[in-house]
């Protein structure tokens, strides 16, 4: 695997410059953010964009576009990759799905993708919430097409079943790395539940898109990835993201090599050939970045 | 007009960032759009933009300083300020670093750069 060195380390004699040039974004105009910032506190309402500190931030904020963040800004789980705030969270806010909708009229968005925090606390796991902010937003927002990207569920065909009936368009659950490191990046979760969930998608809703997406970075080896890919391809997966890990701050997971674009390109090739529908591959890929685009691209299966 | 760039707040839980690098320096005639400083948040980077045309009158923080979160990095002329009213906004963006709980240091890397 091709070697990233830092030569700006050198330059600007700064040792955080020693993340590669590729992987710095133009921050959003302060107009921009403003405005994204007033429309959200409105509505009460969280962006993954915001609360993960994107790096895409200022692309998709200066499109209008935000990725929503439900069921609150707590975590049950403590994933090594995930800077949102460990504990117990609260009671669901039963408004939440038609705020939700509401802002997604207001901002005339064509696509929007939905996550949530993992919520092993509630019985459905969240299910109903995703549910329910799916048909709120089908309701008042004809022609926009849906996307939720969404925890496991403890593999609960029940959740499953409840997400899948509303009739979201797109379906995405991250594996998020290769099945050696999930001890040390997602203790709480098992790889095989997380392939048996999108599986179980496409059982239960033929029709419905399933995505799911990786970090690279994390001391992943070329066969582990490619073993996972089609890994994903026989639980049914249609669309992949591809995208550099970046660490949150020094108590989560290091960096253990930073992917030169040129590597994502050829990862993006294998996945292709392994017959994934849409592949999203490059250092600043996200699973929700330029959802519409992968969406609209992806249409007929 | 005289402008103050500040350290934009790019995340919900940023509270400083750290400038990597300036991409221009004090007296150099700059471009509205243009990416002036490059500056680091916990997790990634970003280049912040000028907002407006004329030149970089003063930098208040140099490559390697943690600034807090609205605290002002530079001083930006537009055309036809007066030295007079820029000197005077420039030391009145000086005084704001005054009383401030993070003052400008060299950071120190958490972790080894990767390979």
């Amino acid at each position: 695997m091709p070697v990233y060195t830092p030569t700006r380390l050198r330059r600007t004699g700064c040792p955080a410059a020693a993340k590669p040039p590729w992987l710095v974004t133009a921050a959003p105009q302060p107009s921009v953010m403003e405005r994204m910032t007033r429309a959200l506190e409105q509505g009460r309402l969280s962006t993954v964009c915001e609360w993960a500190v994107c790096p895409n931030i200022g692309e998709c904020y200066s499109r209008g576009t935000a990725t929503f963040l439900i069921l609150g800004r707590v975590c049950t789980r403590h994933c090594a990759f995930c800077p949102l705030a460990t504990g117990g969270p609260g009671e669901p806010d039963a408004a939440e799905p038609e705020r939700v909708a509401q802002m997604v009229r207001s901002l005339r968005l064509e696509h929007v993708v939905i996550t949530s925090v993992t919520r092993d606390d509630l019985p459905d796991g969240g299910a109903g919430h995703f549910a329910a902010t799916v048909l709120a937003i089908k309701k008042i927002c004809r022609g926009t097409s849906v996307e939720v990207l969404i925890p496991d569920f403890q593999g609960s065909r029940r959740a499953v079943a409840t997400v899948t009936g509303a009739g979201p368009d797109v379906i995405g659950h991250n594996v998020e790395t290769v099945p050696r490191l999930y001890p040390a990046v997602r203790p709480g979760a098992g790889y095989r539940r997380s392939l048996d969930l999108l599986a179980l998608v496409k059982q239960t809703a033929a029709g419905v898109r399933t995505k799911s997406g990786l970090m690279l970075g994390l001391g992943e080896t070329e066969d582990e990835l490619k073993r996972t890919m089609r890994d994903l391809r026989r639980a049914g997966c249609d669309f992949l993201t591809l995208g550099q890990y970046l660490q949150p701050d020094e108590n989560h997971h290091p960096v253990v090599a930073w992917i030169t674009p040129e590597q994502f390109g050829l990862y993006r090739d294998v996945a292709l050939d392994l017959g994934f529908k849409q592949v999203l591959s490059s250092p600043l890929a996200r699973s929700s970045y330029r959802a519409g685009e992968m969406f609209r691209r992806g249409l007929p299966l | 007009m005289a402008h103050s760039l500040c350290m934009p707040k790019l995340g919900a839980t940023m509270e400083q960032g750290l400038i990597v690098e300036w991409y221009r320096h004090e007296g150099e005639s700059i471009h509205e759009g243009d990416f002036l400083v490059e500056v680091l948040t916990r997790k990634a980077s970003f280049k912040v933009q000028s907002p407006l045309t004329g030149t970089v009158y003063k930098i208040l923080a140099a490559a390697g300083s943690i600034v807090k979160v609205g605290l002002p990095l530079a001083v930006l002329a537009g055309a036809g300020d007066e030295e007079a009213v820029l000197h005077r906004v420039a030391g009145e963006a000086e005084r704001l670093w005054t009383g401030s709980e993070i003052t400008p240091e060299v950071y120190a890397c958490p972790v080894d750069p990767p390979h």
